[in-house]
């Protein structure tokens, strides 16, 4: 049956070889996000949390299995190539990593700018959003700045306004707040819940975290690459 | 235009790179130029000191005598000859060209006097076309043709010098005369000349035609030269010639431009427009090679924006794009800095008298070489390095373009292998890969097992997401592939020499990537000692610090 709801995985597996070794990052995961609430999926280090974000971002195709949006097959059998991916991980995902990278060549304004230039916006207006999204995430006055003098969780908020310029359906965020110290990851956090709740959007984080789990609406726990249990208020659809 | 802002915004954000590569670019450019403007300014003085130094622009005489093994039997009518000069000085298309023109008749014998005696080749002319025919024919003593003097000639110094006459001497000519017969005839010397052909000037004689045809008792003449204002007026004035001697009252006459009678000429620019184009080829591949290296070099520096440009949704080819921008904008300030380094050079060559030049072979006086500019020289330079600072941009473009972005961002924080599904005690043990241009930071431990010998092992967070765990400075080095055992994290390594793993965890934290700065910390396993090569310091009582990234 065709998934029609939300953001889905159906089945997704993803194996690679490592040295001629097989690697079964993945094994047969299904899930759903739907707009508004927040997942966080936690397991060890290994467990597939990274690859599973990475596929459901576009990241990387899946081995087996699909990814859906709306009854429409993103990736999988029948899915988009790898330009159809990045069309619509341009326009409608946001992906926030943990060690917030930048393109040190452009200031702040532009990096957010970015994605909604190229996403099909005017650049008049894609300033506007990007101006708008940077008082959102508190750095109002930071626009111009050279983004090697912002510090870490600066950078970080330059990361979340980035990922919701265009709007996303789902926001996917790979320990987001590793990086920082708990004090300015608290910040981060909170104002990575509150935008993406703000925008609507799917908040899918990878953590270690179980303080950052906690304020999840869901959490999906990853063993061996396997979705194992809901410890959240909502379980992995089965 | 995206593609061009977001290049134009990396070139600037590392200046001293651009400055350089763009430097590199405009030396080939400048280079390209250079050699063009010095090539055209050769062609140039040959095409000059062939056409002004007695032979004319344009030639004209019997069809055939150009090209005949003996032409002496082709020669035409003087009186013919000369109704041709006098309707090509009135031609309304030619005569504004026309700077001068003479019927000329050559004769050979021999010059006798104190004595001594000699070969001579003469050329009778116009006296008074003669110094404008002739103008770069050096006088070196004595004075000019004169058209009151009909016995005065001027004679090549080196054959002056062997007879011993100079001016004012009287000289003996002997010649056979187109009936066969010989004749002599007195002639006095008014100066010496050289024509700046070495060869010619042991033999050169110039006498006035009247008297050259005297001497052969004869009225037939070689051909008529015609001398132009401008060398570049050749041609159209050539097509209008060529006009007038279709006319019936013309017909068995032919008519040949300078470049088709100087040898020399041909030659030598057939010799320097391969040089150039190797030349050309050469700078071709400088700028290839350097685009290409500082491009790839600008890959490999910013792997982990691009992975983020992939990351964000932009396609290869928008990422591609990005990069044949970048060396299309590097191609554009290389053609531009690179134009005007030419100029430069070329004003300054000017200002300075231009570049002594020794005799060119054959020759016995040296020029002043220039460089000279020209339209067609930018338009074959700047656009074939233009095109190879893009083509040089494509590959690096493409490689960038195939960063994944997955495993770009994993580049970003080398990630502890993982591999759950296979016990410790199987985990492969292969060759090092030999690229380690990814590694971020290297360090050299001697570890030792309890119980046993330490061995030296090199630990090297590895740009395809593993620490790379390997015995170093040994050849066939060794790699363990790293695991995590249980829950509690962390990482180890195994090799078929250990009797038990050795965990290497994080000493700040307990999970996460391993970057320049973490601590390795061996604690977790009881016994193990592990310590610094290289005169490293500990970090901390327990771990080593990971170095600045090297190699």
């Amino acid at each position: 049956m065709t998934p029609d709801r939300g953001y889905t995985l159906r089945g997704v597996s993803r194996s690679y070889l490592l040295d001629a070794v097989p690697v079964h990052a993945l094994h047969g995961v299904d899930l759903t996000f739907d707009g508004g609430e927040a997942i966080a999926l936690m397991g060890p280090s290994g467990s597939g949390k990274s690859t599973l974000l990475h596929v459901a971002a576009l990241l990387e195709p899946p081995s087996s299995g699909s990814v859906w949006y709306l009854g429409r097959c993103l990736a999988g059998p029948g899915g988009f190539d790898d330009n159809g991916r990045s069309s619509f991980r341009l326009r409608r995902l946001g992906f926030i990593h943990q060690t917030y990278p930048m393109i040190v060549s452009l200031t702040p304004l532009q990096n957010v700018m970015l994605p909604g230039e190229y996403a099909g916006l005017a650049r008049g207006e894609a300033r506007k959003r990007a101006e708008s999204l940077l008082d959102r995430v508190g750095l109002g006055g930071f626009g111009d700045r050279d983004v090697r003098t912002l510090s870490g969780g600066e950078r970080q908020r330059v990361a979340i306004a980035r990922a919701l310029i265009t709007g996303p359906v789902v926001v996917f965020a790979d320990e987001p707040t590793a990086a920082l110290d708990p004090d300015i990851g608290g910040q981060v956090l909170d104002l990575l819940f509150e935008q993406a709740r703000q925008s609507g959007a799917a908040l899918v984080l990878a953590t270690h975290d179980p303080r950052v789990a906690a304020r999840a609406d869901r959490v999906v726990e990853l063993r061996a690459g396997r979705v194992v249990g809901p410890t959240g208020p909502t379980g992995p659809l089965s | 235009m995206k593609a061009l802002r977001l290049a134009a915004a990396g070139l600037g954000h590392s200046p001293v790179r651009t400055l350089l590569t763009t430097l590199g670019l405009a030396n080939a450019v400048a280079g390209g130029l250079t050699f063009y403007g010095f090539t055209r300014d050769t062609y140039w003085g040959l095409a000059e000191s062939f056409a002004r130094s007695g032979n004319g622009h344009v030639q004209i005489a019997n069809a055939g005598w150009f090209d005949a093994p003996a032409p002496e039997q082709l020669r035409v009518d003087h009186a013919r000859l000369d109704r041709v000069r006098t309707t090509l000085s009135t031609d309304a298309l030619i005569a504004p060209h026309l700077l001068t023109s003479t019927v000329r008749r050559s004769v050979m014998g021999m010059l006798v006097a104190n004595g001594r005696s000699a070969v001579f080749l003469g050329q009778g002319t116009d006296p008074a076309a003669e110094a404008l025919l002739a103008p770069l024919a050096q006088p070196v003593s004595g004075g000019a043709l004169d058209p009151a003097v009909p016995e005065g000639v001027l004679l090549g110094a080196p054959l002056a010098a062997r007879l011993g006459v100079g001016p004012g001497d009287t000289v003996t000519a002997m010649v056979t005369t187109d009936d066969g017969l010989t004749n002599a005839m007195d002639l006095v010397v008014l100066g010496t000349t050289l024509t700046g052909a070495v060869e010619l000037d042991r033999a050169y004689v110039s006498l006035p035609l009247d008297t050259a045809l005297k001497l052969t008792a004869g009225s037939s003449a070689d051909a008529l030269l015609l001398g132009l204002n401008d060398t570049q007026d050749t041609a159209a004035v050539m097509t209008q010639v060529s006009h007038v001697l279709a006319r019936p009252e013309f017909l068995g006459l032919d008519a040949r431009p300078w470049f088709e009678r100087a040898t020399y000429y041909v030659a030598v620019r057939a010799l320097y427009d391969r040089i150039f184009g190797v030349f050309e080829v050469l700078m071709v591949a400088v700028t290839l090679l350097s685009l290409s290296h500082a491009m790839g070099a600008v890959v490999t520096e910013r792997r982990a924006e691009i992975a983020l440009l992939r990351v964000v949704g932009l396609r290869r080819r928008d990422v591609a794009a990005i990069f044949v921008a970048e060396g299309t904008l590097l191609g554009l300030l290389g053609c531009a800095v690179g134009g005007a380094l030419a100029v430069a050079i070329s004003t300054g060559v000017y200002l300075a008298g231009g570049i002594p030049m020794p005799p060119p072979p054959g020759f016995s006086v040296g020029y002043a070489a220039q460089v000279r500019l020209d339209a067609i020289g930018f338009a074959i330079v700047l656009p074939v390095t233009f095109a190879a600072a893009v083509l040089g941009s494509a590959l690096p473009a493409w490689r960038a373009s195939g960063v994944g972005a997955a495993r770009g961002l994993m580049g970003l924080s080398v990630v502890l292998l993982a591999v759950l599904a296979h016990p410790v005690s199987a985990a492969p043990v292969s060759a090092l890969p030999a690229d380690s241009s990814n590694q971020r930071c290297i360090v050299d431990v001697r570890i030792a097992e309890p119980g046993k010998p330490p061995s030296n092992w090199r630990l090297a967070t590895h740009g395809d997401d593993r620490l790379v765990v390997s015995t170093s400075l040994a050849a066939g080095r060794r790699q363990a592939v790293l695991e995590q055992r249980g829950e509690a994290g962390g990482t180890w390594f195994h090799t078929e020499a250990m009797a038990e793993p050795l965990r290497i965890g994080l000493a700040q934290r307990l999970l996460g990537p391993i970057s320049v700065g973490d601590v390795l910390d061996p604690r977790g396993a009881d016994g193990w000692d592990m310590a610094p090569l290289d005169g490293l310091s500990l970090a901390s009582a327990h771990g080593l610090r990971c170095p600045e990234a090297r190699g």
